[in-house]
């Protein structure tokens, strides 16, 4: 008999046996002190914890990869299900259980235990989001701005640059001082390792914690991943730093939540979800805040990730995932094709926290795009029936044209908001007033590159952005100091 | 019905197994021409059950094949609500040691509890028991380990 499995029968003096397997769900009779979320262990040495009871039976939910054959010895270890955490992590690519999924490293476990499955704080250890999360990404930055501590829900199609922009904004958030913690729920293993190169070659994996739950591993495991990558965050949070934790993605987790109840042979609601898909989700969400700890205010800034099918947010994971959150991005597919990037529609955006915390200019930026882009959009439709423009209308659509170039990123640019205040000075003011796209593009680039590598120029900005107290004076210094 | 004569002799689960086998194969031959019932019942069932299952059907109110079948099916359902002990041990028991097991186990539990034998000759001077949930494990090697552990400490 395996060793530790003894172990735990003679301490907790109780056994139970396996009587029936439903996939990753197993029946188990016996056990008669055993709690909801205990973790218990099977004879052949596979994990698994307490789901739900049925009148005589203990459902419990196994992480063995093989299914368990019925008849088998089952133990209580009397703890509930919980991770190593620490500062070991960092710089690690771990699975929902807290092991190490590279094994290539150097990997000292952490002798800290933290439960997965852990209440929500209370309103009392809660703060208003008082500091911007600078996503680095123009379009968010000054049209959806995003708060640390903020949960905001990133929706759209597949493929439309979702993890592209996760990723940046994960990465800026790093060189900001943050820990990231990037989850991965049933991905395939393609894409979690070029998220995992994505995060290296940005050089800040060291900064990074990846809970990679794989597409083929054991439903248990995938469905506790978000919960696990919480976890950490709140180790974190309680060890004083700020957090940004994106799970990707919620409606793949909403799937192995809906299996696992089916196969319990829960009343399937609502597109055969169960009626508590939104329980779970708004627990796991309520981890995230600001938060008042010994150490002063922390922050775990969520993006949850929404997979919409064919662009429609109605859906029922989509809208319940709304709700919950402080605000969304959407990811249009439509945008994507017209070769906007990143693909997000501002005026289906909605930041609940955000603007209130914005930069003062930032802002007046904001409420001047949005008037302008509103209107310019009813122009466009109007001046798509063939009608001859007059001067001031085609300076209008210019300038239209010249803004979304500026919110047009390449996948490995991460602007700073100085940067971004510049360029849209440069943009508003027509300072490339009659130049074709290409070239507006190509100069909008060289600026950015020119900020990211000569040391003189970056400061020089920074003085100017910071110098201007409103958005009229940025304008006319930027005016004056065009380089 | 009152099963409780015949379950009485029944004491593992494997002495349960072959009864079951045993009311299927007269189950069987219960419509069958000529098919001696007793003779079956003496030849099918273990013989610790012969007679209290022939006392018991002979007190039946009738002989027909029906009424035979009903109080086999219940039989049958009656065998699988027996609640269940399972013993652990190193050595194959003898039918004296079963004997006296069951005796002193139905003694503080009640009748209708059978055992689960099963031999794990890893087990030193001891038994594993485990009964609705509960669980114990006392043997010798357990104890030589423990003392060992504690000598350790101390050293």
């Amino acid at each position: 008999m395996n060793e530790e499995f003894a172990s735990y029968l003679n301490t907790t003096g109780e056994v139970g046996y396996v009587r029936r397997v439903v996939s990753s769900l197993t029946y188990v009779e016996g056990l008669p002190s055993v709690r909801p979320y205990e973790r218990v262990m099977f004879e052949t040495g596979a994990y698994g914890y307490v789901n739900a009871f049925t009148e005589d039976m203990v459902e419990t939910i196994s992480f063995s990869e093989v299914p368990l054959p019925a008849g088998l010895r089952v133990a209580r270890t009397n703890e509930q299900l919980s991770i190593p955490v620490g500062e070991e992590l960092l710089g690690m690519m771990i699975d929902p259980l807290g092991r190490p999924l590279r094994q290539d490293t150097n990997w000292v476990s952490p002798k800290t235990l933290r439960v997965v499955d852990s209440e929500p704080l209370p309103i009392r250890a809660r703060a208003r989001v008082t500091e911007p999360c600078v996503t680095g990404i123009t379009i968010v930055d000054i049209m959806v701005p995003l708060g640390k501590g903020q949960r905001a829900l990133v929706v759209g199609d597949q493929k439309t640059g979702k993890t592209s922009f996760l990723l940046r904004t994960i990465i800026s958030q790093i060189r900001e001082g943050s820990i990231g913690i990037y989850v991965t729920v049933g991905k395939s293993k393609l894409v979690i390792r070029q998220i995992e190169d994505a995060l290296m070659k940005a050089g800040v994996f060291d900064r990074t914690i990846m809970v990679a739950a794989y597409a083929e591993d054991p439903v248990g495991i995938i469905h506790i991943a978000p919960s696990a990558g919480m976890t950490i965050a709140e180790y974190f949070r309680d060890a004083g730093e700020d957090v940004i934790i994106v799970i990707d993605d919620l409606s793949m987790h909403a799937k192995m939540h809906r299996e696992l109840s089916l196969l319990g042979r829960r009343p399937p609601g609502r597109n055969s979800y169960p009626g508590d898909i939104f329980y779970i989700h708004a627990r796991l969400m309520e981890r995230a805040g600001n938060f008042i700890t010994s150490a002063g205010e922390r922050s775990i800034t969520c993006l949850p990730v929404i997979e919409a099918a064919h662009g429609d947010i109605t859906g029922y994971i989509p809208t319940n995932t709304i709700s919950m959150t402080d605000g969304h991005l959407f990811f249009d597919y439509n945008l994507y094709v017209e070769g906007r990037r990143p693909a997000i529609n501002p005026f289906l955006s909605v930041t609940r926290v955000g603007r209130q915390i914005q930069p003062s200019i930032a802002k007046e930026i904001n409420q001047l795009l949005t008037g302008f882009l509103s209107s310019a959009r009813q122009l466009e439709t109007v001046t798509s029936f063939g009608t001859e423009l007059n001067e001031q209308l085609k300076t209008t659509l210019e300038k239209q044209r010249n803004i979304y170039l500026f919110f047009n990123q390449l996948a490995s640019e991460i602007i700073a908001p100085p940067l971004q205040l510049y360029l849209f000075c440069l943009v508003w003011t027509q300072h490339w007033k009659d130049m074709p796209s290409e070239k507006v593009e190509k100069e909008l680039h060289a600026i950015i590159n020119h900020y990211a590598t000569d040391t003189s120029f970056r400061k020089q900005i920074d003085a100017l952005t910071a110098k201007a107290t409103s958005l009229d004076a940025l304008l006319s210094l930027v005016q004056k100091n065009s380089v | 019905m009152n099963y409780e004569p015949i379950y009485v002799n029944i004491r593992t689960t494997a002495e349960r197994g072959a009864v079951y086998a045993a009311i299927e194969v007269i189950l069987e031959a219960l419509y069958k021409k000529g098919g001696d019932i007793d003779k079956r019942i003496e030849t099918e069932m273990p013989s610790a059950i012969v007679l209290p299952l022939k006392q018991a059907l002979m007190q039946l109110p009738d002989k027909s094949a029906k009424t035979i079948q009903t109080y086999l099916e219940g039989l049958g359902k009656q065998l699988t609500i027996l609640r269940i002990l399972s013993l652990e041990i190193a050595y194959d028991p003898t039918e004296e040691t079963i004997a006296v097991l069951t005796a002193w186990i139905r003694e503080s539990l009640g009748n209708d509890i059978i055992i689960e034998l099963s031999i794990d000759r890893s087990l030193l001077g001891g038994a594993r028991i485990s009964y609705e949930g509960r669980y114990k494990e006392t043997n010798l090697a357990m104890f030589i380990e423990h003392k060992m552990r504690e000598q350790e400490i101390i050293l």
